[in-house]
């Protein structure tokens, strides 16, 4: 079920009508546990079985690395729930991706492997919540977080329905404490969810789902399309996805509002981002800080040398380019970005700061500097995950290299508006830091209501009737 | 039109940005009625707008319309107008030529598509008739048993797709709820409250113009494309040889009364075509092998008094059928089609609308010529 789906649309108020209408701390867990059910069983009802594996884990090992227990046990614990948890991610989702690959590795050396076929179904958002498993385990076990002893809030938290399939990645020691605050239905949280929802939706429905059809021919057939049309066709995938999948963030956290949880903040506009070290402090901030946390810092993070620190960086980039699909693209993605924040630490460390760059230059003018040099290297990487080959990927880079061949199919020229839309939302999500000041509508509620009325219904013109599933669901 | 989107997706992403510093509380009845006025004005606006600008959802029959609608062709034209029986079985290129053979200077279009219900039709008819300043001279309208039985036919092709959604603006609820009401109600309980809260959401959404201008176009701006399906696979689930020889060779009272919100709803329909310059409104049905169906026909048709009725239940047509020239029991194979468009060629002489065709559109000619 997506939340842009007339389903969804029909679901939602549903279950957020029993919710506020029935009592108890307790019974609204459990409808929610089984809302969550419900949403992500309308995929498939085989999804249930296997999180539900992941959810007896987590709980059986959180009860054996909670405090109490012995440095060993724990360890054994973590080492068990950690380990299944991962091991079940890899079986769903890399099995046939190591297969095919070792069986061309053998056949390269001269071998004929019978390659073992199996069908595997990818549940939808495994990726999302068998980290969440693992961020509760861990968290647990370092005592950021109490091993809770009932099944149904475990289950609660890595199932909630809101952030189940697309996250945020949302840490036990921030959630979990949510369900025991009591909630009251208030015109302000609703006014407040209602808004988070519409400017989620307006970003999925309205701009990722018409940027799509821009896009999607050229990356089916590359070869067809001129340079222009591939670098619009990349600029306009960019975008999609930005708003594809902070459109879902907003909408998981307006629909999280709705029942009175907060989910943690995905995106702060991460396209005037100065330097590829910016970019991923604002691009999908719930896997770069659980990047961070549980594998950057564990592997050692930037203690001891500069080769240490790069080949940690590396290896985080790598791991985080793999966790979002079985494909070379992606792990080539991963590492591209490990070499962008690499080449900005060496350009920091031996450029920046011995010859004072910052300073001499005028801010704004080196703030736009930094923006177009991040945002060429962000736009083209974007190409090669949105590739349907390597060979597609550097296509890409060709391309904006202007190495290509000349001619081919163009496509549209209104595909070079599409910087207009992230511009327009930036401008307007940073303006207290730029210093822009928007008529407010505080003392006007009837004007403002009327106006958000007025903006639904245009929004609503064009909106998509087959909604698209969203970008981040396939991770 | 991606131009358009993307400048419509940016005012909509400001608008609502813009608004980000609400009032921290509001009256919720206060705020709910002006969150309604606005969202029931702009959607009002844009409806009214997409009329001004004649904006049509980008549909099959717009695209079966546009073949006549921007026509430099000055022949009388004879437009028909029905579902799939019509779409696979009326092959409107053939039948303009055996016209122009028998002396006939006219044209033939189909604008028939499968699973096209009552309203579906009505709407892009009128849609094409606003459209255009060459109306047709003779507009044929299939009354299909299966359309006329439900007012709610829609369903059974598809809920809260855009097919279904468009067909309920004012008019299309208006026949339906009549109907709903009439001598065309569910059965059952359960049944009523289903059709009603699927009326009730359809209606809600189009009045919402749900994707409306993601997909709107002038029909001027439609690619022609022919309605002709030529069928060429038999159905599995075709009734047997002799189950067809027993049908066709059937005669059986109508399965359902005419129901009367049919017979309006027709009657509506003729009215408003003759007033936007149509000159003769008659009515049709392909042939099937249900024998109660053929003869609804006849009794439904024999309401339009005055109006040409061709009834596929004439035996000599039905003796050329074969068994093996049925798709299924409702539609022909491609050789069937052929056989029945000849036929319909040799109705259409012998209905003597042709000769009333060219004359009039002769006399139009020679009045237009002598001012």
């Amino acid at each position: 079920m997506i939340f842009s789906s007339v389903e969804f649309l029909i679901f939602f108020p549903a279950v957020f009508i029993v919710y506020w209408l029935v009592k108890g701390k307790e019974t609204r867990l459990r409808l929610l546990l089984l809302a969550s059910a419900v949403f992500y069983g309308w995929w498939d009802w085989r999804f249930l079985a296997l999180i539900g594996v992941v959810i007896a884990i987590s709980y059986t090992a959180g009860m054996g690395v909670a405090p109490g227990a012995s440095p060993a046990s724990k360890r054994r614990w973590m080492w068990f729930g950690v380990g299944s948890n991962l091991l079940m991610l890899a079986f769903f989702k890399y099995f046939n991706f190591f297969v095919d690959n070792g069986v061309l590795a053998l056949e390269s050396l001269g071998l004929e492997p019978n390659e073992p076929m199996l069908s595997i179904l990818l549940p939808v958002g495994v990726s999302f919540y068998v980290f969440q498993a693992v961020s509760y385990i861990v968290d647990v076990a370092r005592g950021h977080a109490h091993g809770e002893r009932r099944l149904s809030r475990v289950a609660l938290y890595i199932a909630f329905f809101p952030q189940l399939v697309a996250g945020p990645i949302v840490r036990a020691a921030k959630f979990m404490p949510q369900m025991d605050i009591p909630k009251r239905l208030s015109a302000a949280r609703l006014a407040s969810a209602a808004r988070t929802f519409a400017v989620g939706f307006v970003y999925k429905a309205l701009i990722a789902d018409n940027l799509a059809p821009i896009a999607d021919p050229v990356f089916a057939d590359m070869a067809s399309y001129s340079n222009m049309a591939v670098i619009g066709a990349t600029m306009a995938f960019a975008a999609q996805m930005y708003f594809d999948f902070a459109g879902y963030t907003q909408m998981a956290q307006g629909v999280a509002r709705g029942f009175g949880y907060h989910l943690p903040r995905n995106f702060a506009f991460p396209f005037t981002a100065a330097s590829v070290s910016e970019y991923w402090k604002r691009w999908h901030m719930s896997l770069s800080t659980f990047l961070r946390d549980y594998l950057f810092i564990p592997l050692g993070g930037n203690r001891g040398s500069t080769a240490f620190y790069y080949r940690n960086l590396m290896i985080t980039m790598f791991l985080g380019g793999l966790w979002h699909g079985a494909a070379w693209t992606f792990v080539l993605w991963g590492w591209m970005q490990g070499v962008g924040l690499i080449l900005h630490k060496i350009y920091r460390r031996y450029v920046e700061i011995p010859f004072r760059i910052a300073e001499r230059v005028p801010k704004t003018a080196y703030w736009i500097f930094g923006v177009a040099v991040t945002q060429l290297f962000v736009v083209q990487s974007r190409g090669l995950f949105r590739a349907e080959s390597i060979g597609d990927g550097f296509e890409v880079f060709a391309a904006f290299a202007g190495l290509r061949h000349g001619g081919g199919v163009e496509i549209t020229w209104a595909v070079w508006l599409v910087p207009l839309l992230v511009i327009v939302d930036a401008v307007i999500g940073r303006r207290r830091e730029l210093g822009l000041t928007f008529p407010t509508m505080e003392r006007r509620p009837i004007l403002y209501w009327a106006t958000l009325g007025g903006a639904t219904a245009l929004a609503l013109s064009i909106y998509p009737l087959e909604a698209a599933p969203f970008i981040y669901f396939q991770f | 039109m991606v131009v358009v989107v993307i400048l419509v997706a940016t005012a909509v992403l400001a608008l609502v940005a813009s608004a980000l510093r609400g009032p921290p509380a509001a009256h919720p009845v206060r705020a709910v009625i002006a969150f309604l006025a606005g969202l029931g004005l702009t959607a009002g606006a844009i409806k009214g707008a997409a009329h001004m600008a004649q904006l049509y959802p980008e549909a099959e029959l717009a695209h079966f319309a546009a073949r006549v609608v921007e026509s430099e062709d000055a022949r009388p034209t004879i437009l028909f107008l029905g579902t799939s029986m019509s779409a696979y079985e009326i092959d409107d290129v053939l039948l303009t030529e055996r016209l122009h053979d028998l002396g006939f200077d006219v044209r033939a279009v189909s604008m028939s598509m499968a699973g096209a219900s009552q309203q579906e039709r009505d709407l892009h008819l009128r849609q094409y008739l606003r459209a255009t300043d060459n109306p047709p001279d003779v507009l044929m309208v299939e009354i299909s048993f299966p359309t006329d039985a439900h007012s709610w036919y829609v369903f059974n092709i598809g809920k809260f797709s855009e097919r279904a959604i468009k067909q309920f603006g004012p008019r299309g609820l208006y026949w339906s709820v009549r109907a709903y009401f009439g001598d065309g109600r569910p059965e059952g309980l359960y049944e009523h409250g289903r059709i009603a809260a699927l009326f009730g959401i359809h209606a809600t959404l189009n009045a919402l113009n749900i994707g409306f201008l993601r997909d709107a176009r002038p029909l001027s701006s439609l690619e022609p494309e022919p309605s002709y399906e030529p069928q060429t696979i038999v159905d599995p689930e075709a009734p047997t040889h002799e189950e067809i020889v027993e049908g066709l060779s059937s005669d059986a009272a109508p399965e359902i009364d005419t129901p009367r919100w049919a017979t309006a709803f027709r009657q509506v329909q003729a009215d408003y075509a003759r007033g936007a310059g149509v000159r003769e409104v008659g009515y049709y049905m392909p042939p099937t092998v249900q024998p109660g169906r053929r003869s609804y026909f006849d009794v439904a048709c024999a309401v339009h008094v005055g109006a040409a009725c061709i009834s596929g239940n004439d035996p000599a047509l039905l003796e050329q059928l074969d068994p093996e020239l049925w798709r299924d029991d409702r539609h022909l194979l491609e050789p069937g089609a052929q056989i029945y468009t000849l036929w319909l060629v040799e109705q259409l002489v012998g209905s003597g609308l042709l000769e009333r065709m060219t004359d009039q559109a002769s006399a139009a000619h020679e009045s237009g010529g002598a001012q």
